[in-house]
């Protein structure tokens, strides 16, 4: 731009129009237009544009869904024991074998004939009968010499002597050279060892024999859950017929998991939204009208919320949740309830009123009351919109917050009480099964998260949505 | 000449599209020169600046074309390394809000303190010494005791002597001081635009002021700039720029000037609308839609720079730029009646 | 120069008076903390006693003058104060002749251990990789790293503190080690619950330091030092990272008391004998002078602790004295 031509001629021949030379007439001064919406449609706009809050939303209504109808779709009972079927682990289709409900089992006594050694093979050892989840029985050669056997079970083929451990029985005599085992049988593979026993004590050697337990059902719980009829239940000794399928596995007292967290979501939620929703209503009114009220009394009623807010949370949750829940035939979810709001309001106070007195401040306010509008006429009209675009992003942080706090209690053993189901006691109850059956915790804890999961996402979007400044705290 | 930007452009990648900040602008400053670029908020001259400056370097979503020359040397293309070399020694800037602008947490004296550290590698203990000097330099109080506090425990004037103290710190070629007084009142600006002169003519420092008060480019400026829209619509020296306008906005920006010998009573003249919407700048020029003289050729192609030779300015001084502005109005067919008209008007 | 000086230095000490102010206002909290519990505990139906099996009504009588039941309830009340404030939190109702002093000075310095070793590990874990993601922005270990933060949030710390001994169960046995699963003989006994303790804290600070940083990114102050020459190494450690870090110190506070409250799970998931483990126990058990005593020495405690961090707050901000 420096240098530049004295005119434009010389550089570029313009062949311009005369005409180009007259008046512009469209001039319009130019306000840049945008289409005006109100603060809702805005803000739901901005939601749409965020995919996670979006997916979060549906998995809440699915939840929401789940809860309400769930027990109308799987409609067993949550409270059912089946007791074929203890801890087990996610099943549709499973089948089992029909045996007698007496188990025919005689104890073989044998005393050595001849000199017999063992070897780590399954050497002289052998199945009785048909190796099931009920019992399992077998035999072996007899040791010469010996004066008792010990027996042991383990889910591995033992590598030496030294990994066999404990013994699950011991058999005394040296003729008494069979075994029965019912303890806790699953299907699946077994490694049966004996060591023999001689006065100077154990043998160094040993012998091991792998035995596949199958899935059997003794024929009158089989008929008492209803699969087979009465009448000509004999029909069906030593055939295989179908289980009830537990999608989600059992519990350790054999309770269908599915329905226990159907039901256990209608105490969770429940707590979840209910508290939230009665402590932000308690606090929206605490804090707008001391907000409202100003000076003295607010200044008074803050002093309390500062209080109560100074209180450690979950200390006071166990404390509270003791305080109004000793008594006969208590479930434990209204004491929990009541601790959860009495303890949060507060904070939600705090929140309100800030953001009443910010808006009392805002000229247009200031400007209706110059007008002449009535305190509650103004409070609805011009306050209410403006706050509740907070008080939803609050409400859905307080949910997920909640929902933990249930779960972290009824883990604790402080919350819901036996045999009333809830995602936190049923993942108490999971954890004692953990090291054998990890999906009696994962399921129930997989349910807390998603749904927390899915609380805090909408809650992000929303805040995004609504444009709300809020301090994150802690708990 | 000392600086030289050519061409520069600067654009910003949005999500709803690209904000063009600044198209295409041109100029250059002398040793010991002061520019003073003016505009009205919004029209691309903090931009301009940071990108010289190099600051918008690490960020994405920007693109920046053209060249920006220091002693004939390419800035632009610099390795970072390099770039961190210049900044701060001799090429600084003075930000528009000094209290913002400062490290809150920091003392004033360690902000001062650093320059110095980093580019002249002196030790602490000497460059809090030399720091102090410094604020006193521009003519702070008790600079001693300042040295030692924290920038909220000073006022915005202070914050301002601050922020010129540091960049004076490395006798820096060239100063860009970004609106220095927009943030402070009227008494305080007079101050520092003293203090900026004072330094400016001790140091022999060149020196790039914006501003978007033609009273102030008055007061300060051997050349003007004037931006509009992301361009420089009108370019050249104070007197030719003053006295013989060569653009509508320029016009206008000059109207709005308060001057004591107005007439009582009559308001001050305020520009009308609003500048373009910069995701899409206009095709023609872009102040048509606000200006009184608008011909329809305006609205459908940015006029070129004419060069603008009035006897008055003629004997402007050698090397520096001759007076050209972009207007249509300046064009051999414009109709005589719209020449005259436009020349009437103060 | 017309510029007059806002702020005289001032010769009292506004920090002192501040502290002070503060320690005050922790004083009524606990008073109300001790009120709060007291008449909590009163609240359930029945008496302590009443679960205590059959008692003849002498012993009763014996025991009730021995736990001062026998009086009304605000000279109960007005005794139980001045007991803490002098520091004496009774007798245990369950474990006969055992002082509740006793019981917090045996239990509570292992408690504190292993809150100071999780919240060592979150401050220090939750800066650095904060600090990570937000240098990295939209890079994939970004990503990643705020996918777990997420994660992390969503699940109850107790699944993690149950995992993480099944894991440690199954590396015992795949590789013949020997990791401490549960209890409490060794420092080493910690090291697996103090991580599990401050992972949620962890992840909280993680992500509030990467949104602080990001904040700072385009702070002014950001810029001018970039103008000054400063290199991005240089401006990263002299001025991001303490300016990033006032809100970590904000809410080092209410960590504290999540940790405290977390180190219940903990202690009884991995059976460590701490004051946590203890407090459940009493809460099972109703031992009404452990839980109460308990319970205000906990309050005191974290009281205590969100002034000091406040305090500290002050120190690190120093913008903060004048604010106040
Ligand atoms: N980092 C950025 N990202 C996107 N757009 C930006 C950015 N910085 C500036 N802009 C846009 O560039 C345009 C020019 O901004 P700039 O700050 O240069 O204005 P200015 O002339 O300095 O105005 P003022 O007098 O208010 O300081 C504005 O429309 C602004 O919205
Ligand atoms: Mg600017």
């Amino acid at each position: 731009m420096t240098t530049k031509q004295t005119s434009a001629k010389t550089l570029e021949p313009p062949k311009m129009d005369e005409k180009e030379f007259l008046p512009y007439k469209g001039r319009t001064p130019d306000i840049i237009q945008r289409p005006s919406r109100n603060y809702w449609q805005q803000a739901f706009s901005k939601l749409k544009t965020n995919p996670s809050a979006l997916i979060s939303l549906l998995i809440i209504i699915a939840l929401v869904v789940f809860t309400l109808i769930g027990d109308k779709i799987w409609t067993v009972d949550p409270y059912d024991q089946d007791l074929t079927q203890i801890s087990s682990p996610p099943s549709f289709n499973k089948k089992a074998l029909v045996i007698p409900d007496k188990i025919h089992y005689q104890p073989i006594i044998q005393p050595s004939k001849e000199e017999y050694t063992l070897k780590t093979t399954s050497s002289g050892m052998s199945v009785i009968g048909t190796p099931t989840t009920q019992f399992i029985a077998f035999k072996w050669q007899p040791v010469a010499g010996a004066k008792g056997y010990q027996i042991f079970r383990h889910e591995y083929l033992p590598q030496h002597i030294d990994d066999l451990g404990v013994p699950l029985g011991e058999n005394e005599g040296g003729e008494h050279v069979s075994y029965l085992d019912a303890l806790r049988l699953e299907p699946i593979d077994y490694f049966y060892s004996i060591i023999p026993i001689f006065d100077e004590g154990q043998s160094t050697q040993y012998s091991t024999i792998k035995l596949t337990a199958m899935d059997a059902i003794p024929l009158s719980d089989a008929v008492e859950l209803g699969i087979i009829p009465i009448h000509q239940k004999t029909n069906y000794l030593g055939k295989f017929i179908h289980l009830p399928a537990h999608p989600l596995g059992t519990d350790y007292l054999g309770r269908d998991l599915l329905a226990r967290l159907i039901e256990g979501a209608k105490t969770s939620l429940f707590i979840g939204v209910l508290a939230p929703l009665i402590f932000v209503f308690l606090g929206m009114l605490y804090g707008g009208i001391s907000g409202f009220l100003g000076g003295k009394a607010d200044e008074i009623m803050m002093r309390f919320v500062d209080f109560i807010i100074a209180l450690p949370f979950l200390l006071f949750m166990i404390l509270f949740k003791v305080a109004f829940g000793i008594g006969p035939g208590e479930s434990g979810i209204f004491p929990m309830l009541m601790a959860l709001i009495l303890l949060s309001w507060p904070s939600v106070a705090r929140l309100i009123r800030g953001q009443v007195l910010q808006l009392k401040e805002m000229p247009y306010i200031q400007a209706s009351k110059l007008m002449g509008a009535n305190v509650f006429h103004l409070t609805l009209k011009h306050m209410l919109p403006n706050v509740t675009g907070l008080l939803l992003v609050t409400l859905t942080f307080a949910i997920p917050s909640a929902i933990f706090t249930e779960a972290f209690l009824s883990f604790i053993g402080m919350g819901v009480v036996p045999p009333t189901p809830s995602w936190g006691s049923l993942c108490n109850d999971g954890i004692h099964t953990l090291l054998t059956h990890p999906h009696e915790l994962f399921f129930p804890a997989l349910f807390i998260s998603v749904t927390v999961l899915a609380f805090n996402l909408l809650g992000d979007g929303l805040r995004d949505a609504f444009d709300v400044k809020m301090k994150e705290d802690q708990r | 000449m000392l600086l030289d930007v050519n061409h520069l452009s600067v654009e910003f990648q949005e999500s709803q599209g690209s904000i063009k900040a600044v198209r295409n602008i041109s100029f250059s400053v002398d040793k010991g020169e002061t520019l003073v670029i003016l505009g009205e908020s919004g029209c691309g001259k903090s931009v301009s600046m940071q990108a010289i400056m190099g600051l918008f370097h690490d960020q994405a979503n920007i693109n920046i074309k053209g060249s920006v020359k220091l002693h004939g040397h390419e800035l632009l293309t610099l390795n970072e390394q390099k770039r961190h070399q210049i900044r701060g020694k001799q090429i600084s800037m003075i930000f528009q809000d000094p209290m913002s602008s400062l490290n809150p947490t920091m003392k004033i004296g360690d902000q001062i303190a650093e320059v110095l550290i980093t580019h002249k590698a002196y030790a602490k203990q000497e460059a809090w010494q030399e720091a102090i000097l410094l604020l006193e330099k521009t003519r702070i109080s008790d600079a001693h005791l300042r040295v030692n506090q924290y920038p909220f425990e000073l006022s915005g004037g202070m914050l301002q002597r601050v922020m010129i103290a540091m960049s004076i710190a490395c006798k820096p070629d060239i100063l860009i001081a970004d609106e220095p007084t927009t943030a402070l009142d009227v008494s305080v600006q007079e101050q520092i635009l003293d203090l900026l002169k004072t330094l400016q003519a001790e140091e022999a420092m060149s020196l790039i002021l914006i501003t978007h008060d033609f009273g102030v480019a008055c007061q300060m400026a051997d050349q003007v700039a004037v931006m509009y829209a992301g361009k420089i619509i009108e370019y050249g020296a104070l007197d030719s720029v003053f006295y013989d306008t060569g653009h509508p906005y320029t016009k206008k920006l000059k109207a709005s000037i308060p001057r004591l010998d107005h007439p009582q009573g009559k308001p001050l003249t305020v520009i009308e609308g609003s500048p373009p919407d910069l995701f899409n700048p206009p095709k023609g020029c872009a102040f048509t839609a606000r200006c009184d003289f608008a011909m329809r050729i305006c609205n459908k192609k940015h006029p070129q720079a004419y060069t603008l030779n009035s006897e008055k300015t003629s004997d402007s001084t050698h090397g520096s730029p001759s007076h050209c502005a972009d207007c249509w109005i300046h064009d051999d067919d414009c109709p005589k009646p719209i020449k005259t008209a436009y020349r009437k008007i103060k | 120069m017309s510029e007059t000086l806002h702020t005289q230095k001032t010769t009292s000490y506004p920090w002192l008076a501040y502290a002070i102010k503060r320690l005050i206002s922790g004083v009524i909290a606990i008073w109300f903390i001790a009120t709060a519990t007291f008449f909590g505990m009163h609240l359930i139906p029945g008496d302590p006693l009443s679960s205590e099996k059959k008692m003849s009504p002498q012993i009763r009588k014996n025991l009730e003058a021995r736990y001062g039941l026998d009086k009304p309830l605000l000279t109960q009340y007005g005794i139980f104060l001045k007991n803490i404030a002098k520091g004496d939190f009774g007798i245990s109702f369950t474990q006969e002749n055992r002082r509740v002093n006793d019981i917090i000075r045996e239990h509570f310095p292992i408690s504190a251990l292993l809150g100071v070793l999780a919240l060592i590990f979150a401050t220090l874990g939750g800066i650095f990789l904060g600090a990570f993601a937000a240098t990295h922005k939209n890079q994939l270990s970004d990503h990643v790293i705020m996918l777990m933060v997420i994660l992390v949030v969503s699940v109850p710390g107790f699944v993690f503190a149950a995992l993480s001994q099944l894991g440690i169960m199954k590396i015992n046995d795949a590789f013949n080690t020997d990791f401490p699963i549960a209890g409490f003989s060794s420092l080493s006994h910690l090291v697996v619950p103090s991580i599990v303790l401050g992972l949620g804290t962890l992840a909280y600070l993680t992500r509030l330091m990467r949104s602080s940083l990001l904040d700072i990114e385009s702070a002014d102050y950001i810029r001018t030092a970039k103008a000054k020459g400063l290199s991005n190494a240089q401006i990263f450690a002299k001025h991001k990272l303490r300016n990033a870090l006032l809100p970590v110190v904000t809410v080092l506070g209410p960590a504290v008391a999540g940790i405290t409250t977390g180190g219940f799970v903990v202690e009884m998931i991995f059976a460590i004998p701490g004051l946590g483990k203890y407090f459940v126990e009493a809460v099972q058990q109703l031992d009404y002078t452990v839980i109460m005593g308990t319970a205000v020495f906990y309050g005191g405690f974290l009281v205590l602790t969100v002034i000091l961090v406040d305090i500290l707050y002050g120190w690190v901000d120093p913008r903060i004295q004048v604010v106040k």
